[in-house]
């Protein structure tokens, strides 16, 4: 197992917003965290990359935890966030050459990814460019190059598809197939059901804090009675229940 | 990562060199310098009265509050950016290594205020309070480590879990530094130590217990540039600066006193009172003004500066009129575009009372001199027609 979350509590301040979270995710397997706003998806998130740290529960990525090997930890993680998050100062070529820095690189192969996918997104004559100034969708193929010239073992990415257009939507999925099958684990939240129904192995459903159902989809239409529903059937439907408990 | 830190901090420093010139430029320094040249004359003529009681409690007070400006002014720096916990999250532990090059910093620059202020405060100690010359050095260098607890304390808030709520940052940035200053005037050496320990004992727990609160630590910086960036705003447009605004209900009643009935002039009025720190500045400006003229005797010195102060106060709020540069509705909407320099000189025109009447007031109460008091209220009324009448309507906007 890549990623293992294991019972875990936690949240913003000391009242958790996390209740016994626990999933996993494989080496070459595309796992959808899916819920509704404020279902504690990107809470989730934040635990796994290191950015709350958890009340209870363990989390490890390749076996290893953020408290006993911070570096390699943290190396074996790429991030794609929802929002692109760059160096107002720094151009696109610097934000490159900080990610080889920090994930200590290969400077000659990772170059060589990221010209393959400078020229996949268009990017190659705006090397020198600042990023901050490029629309939102160039941000977020800028913030995609980066993640993916990373050999992370795990790859993050939070709501992937806003922002991008169809060319790029179909070109980012192409590379995310492209890094399961070198066996890389890939955790992703969207709220795009349909392509999530399509590219996922399997999915973890959140609300409020609690897992709700988790499994392949054939799994899960079994779990809930309901054969032959879609992911936003099933979407839908759970959350519906939610909304009646309340 | 020390280059990363040093790369930052010459880019910092470029950045801050670049809008100071503007800064000292401008006429609000001129206008300091007036106001901080009759504080000091007053103070002067307050170290050759008579020791009194009432002047003791008084230097105590002043001491007081040296000790807690000194020790707070200026925030914990660390120059991170957003992009740190994406670009860098994979160098935590060689960001523990870039913290503590900022804490060394912070703490090699942090001590030039406090020592400012103790020295200035040393004529207040020896003469007033009749400490001794020995106890008075030390007090001063109790002020400079304090300020390396307060900036030791910011270190561990970037490297320790537990947040420290409003409680625990009004007991290590207000009362400890009281309760420090009050003791290193009665038994110096003791206060050193206790102090000493609590410098050594906060970097122990952020060197060997800590690891990087990215979160905590960039919101942190965030807050401190906008907050720099929002002083230096009030002299140059800086690009950077994110308005915030604020509800502020129990102000309406001053919305509806400056709104009027034109809506451009309810426009600026609601920026006044809700957006950026206009009003802020404004209270502020004119609280410290009112109590510098009130604390000066002499009455030509309190007319002078109450001319000056109002003038600083009307001149920080000409930017009003550029307030609404981008704002869609109001290029687009003839009625409020054309109107808006008409609606702030309005404003200005109205807001402009509030010094004349705390001026004119504190002038009275400082000199006991009805002729005095009624010449300041005359000009400052003057200087403030021909402020937002005149100069306003001509006036450009900088821009860095």
């Amino acid at each position: 197992m890549v990623l293992e979350v294991d019972n875990l509590v936690g949240g913003y301040s000391r009242i958790p917003v996390l209740n016994g979270i626990s999933f996993k995710v494989a080496a070459g397997e595309l796992v959808g965290l899916i819920g509704l706003n404020g279902a504690g998806k990107s809470t989730t998130i934040k635990h796994i990359i290191g950015l709350l740290q958890p009340h209870s529960g363990t989390i490890k990525v390749a076996g290893t935890t953020a408290t006993a090997d911070p570096t390699t930890y943290h190396r074996q993680i790429a991030y794609l966030p929802e929002t692109p998050v760059l160096y107002p100062e720094l151009t696109l070529r610097e934000h490159i050459e900080t990610t080889i820095k920090a994930y200590g690189l290969d400077e000659k192969q990772a170059w060589e990814r990221a010209h393959r996918l400078l020229t996949m997104f268009r990017l190659t004559d705006r090397l020198d460019w600042l990023p901050v100034n490029f629309s939102k969708g160039m941000r977020q193929k800028v913030m995609i190059i980066c993640a993916f010239i990373t050999d992370a073992k795990l790859l993050i990415v939070d709501e992937p598809f806003l922002g991008l257009d169809p060319v790029a939507i179909h070109d980012f999925l192409a590379l995310i197939k492209e890094k399961q099958q070198h066996g890389t684990a890939v955790l992703m939240t969207t709220h795009v059901l349909p392509t999530a129904q399509q590219v996922c192995d399997r999915f973890v459903f959140i609300q409020k804090g609690h897992m709700q159902v988790t499994g392949t989809l054939a799994e899960i239409q079994t779990q809930l009675a309901m054969p032959d529903a879609s992911l936003e059937d099933i979407y839908l439907h759970l959350n519906q229940e939610a909304v009646h408990h309340e | 990562m020390n280059e990363v830190w040093h790369q930052r901090l010459t880019a910092y420093h470029k950045e801050l060199l670049r809008y100071a010139k503007y800064i000292f430029n401008d006429h609000f320094i001129i206008a300091v310098l007036f106001l901080l040249g009759g504080i000091g004359y007053e103070y002067a003529q307050l170290l050759r009265t008579p020791v009194t009681r009432q002047l003791q409690w008084g230097a105590l007070l002043i001491t007081v509050c040296c000790v807690v400006i000194t020790t707070n002014l200026g925030h914990w720096m660390t120059l991170m950016k957003p992009a740190d916990w994406v670009f860098l999250r994979p160098e935590t532990v060689r960001m523990t290594w870039y913290l503590q090059t900022a804490w060394r910093y912070n703490l090699a620059v942090g001590w030039g205020v406090p020592l400012v202020g103790g020295i200035i405060v040393i004529p207040l100690l020896h003469h007033v309070l009749a400490i001794s010359q020995g106890t008075v050095l030390l007090f001063v260098m109790g002020l400079i480590i304090m300020r390396g607890v307060v900036i030791t304390a910011g270190y561990c808030q970037s490297m320790r879990p537990d947040e420290a709520g409003w409680q625990k940052q009004l007991i290590f940035r207000g009362v400890l530094p009281v309760i420090s200053g009050l003791v290193m005037l009665v038994s110096p050496w003791l206060a050193l130590v206790v102090i000493f320990a609590w410098l050594v004992g906060g970097s122990v727990l952020a060197h060997h217990q800590g690891t990087v609160q990215w979160q905590r630590s960039i919101t942190t910086e965030q807050h401190r540039m906008q907050r720099l960036y929002r002083i230096i705003n009030l002299f140059v447009t800086v690009p950077t600066v994110t308005v915030r605004a604020h509800r502020r209900r129990w102000a309406d009643g001053m919305v509806r006193l400056l709104a009027g009935q034109d809506a451009m002039q309810g426009l600026v009025a609601r920026a006044f009172v809700r957006s950026g720190d206009y009003l802020g500045m404004f209270v502020r400006l004119l609280l410290v003004g009112t109590v510098g003229v009130l604390v000066v005797h002499n009455g030509w010195l309190a007319v002078a500066l109450a001319v000056i102060i109002d003038y600083l106060i009307i001149f920080q709020l000409f930017p009003l009129e550029h307030h609404f540069d981008d704002a869609i509705f109001v290029r687009i909407t003839p009625s409020l575009w054309t109107q808006r320099k008409v609606a702030v000189r309005r404003v200005l025109s109205r807001l402009s009372w509030a010094p004349v009447i705390c001026f004119t007031g504190a002038v009275l109460c400082g000199t006991r001199s009805l002729e005095l008091a009624g010449l300041s209220g005359v000009l400052i009324a003057v200087e403030n027609y021909l402020l937002s009448a005149v100069f306003q309507r001509f006036r450009g906007r900088r821009n860095a």
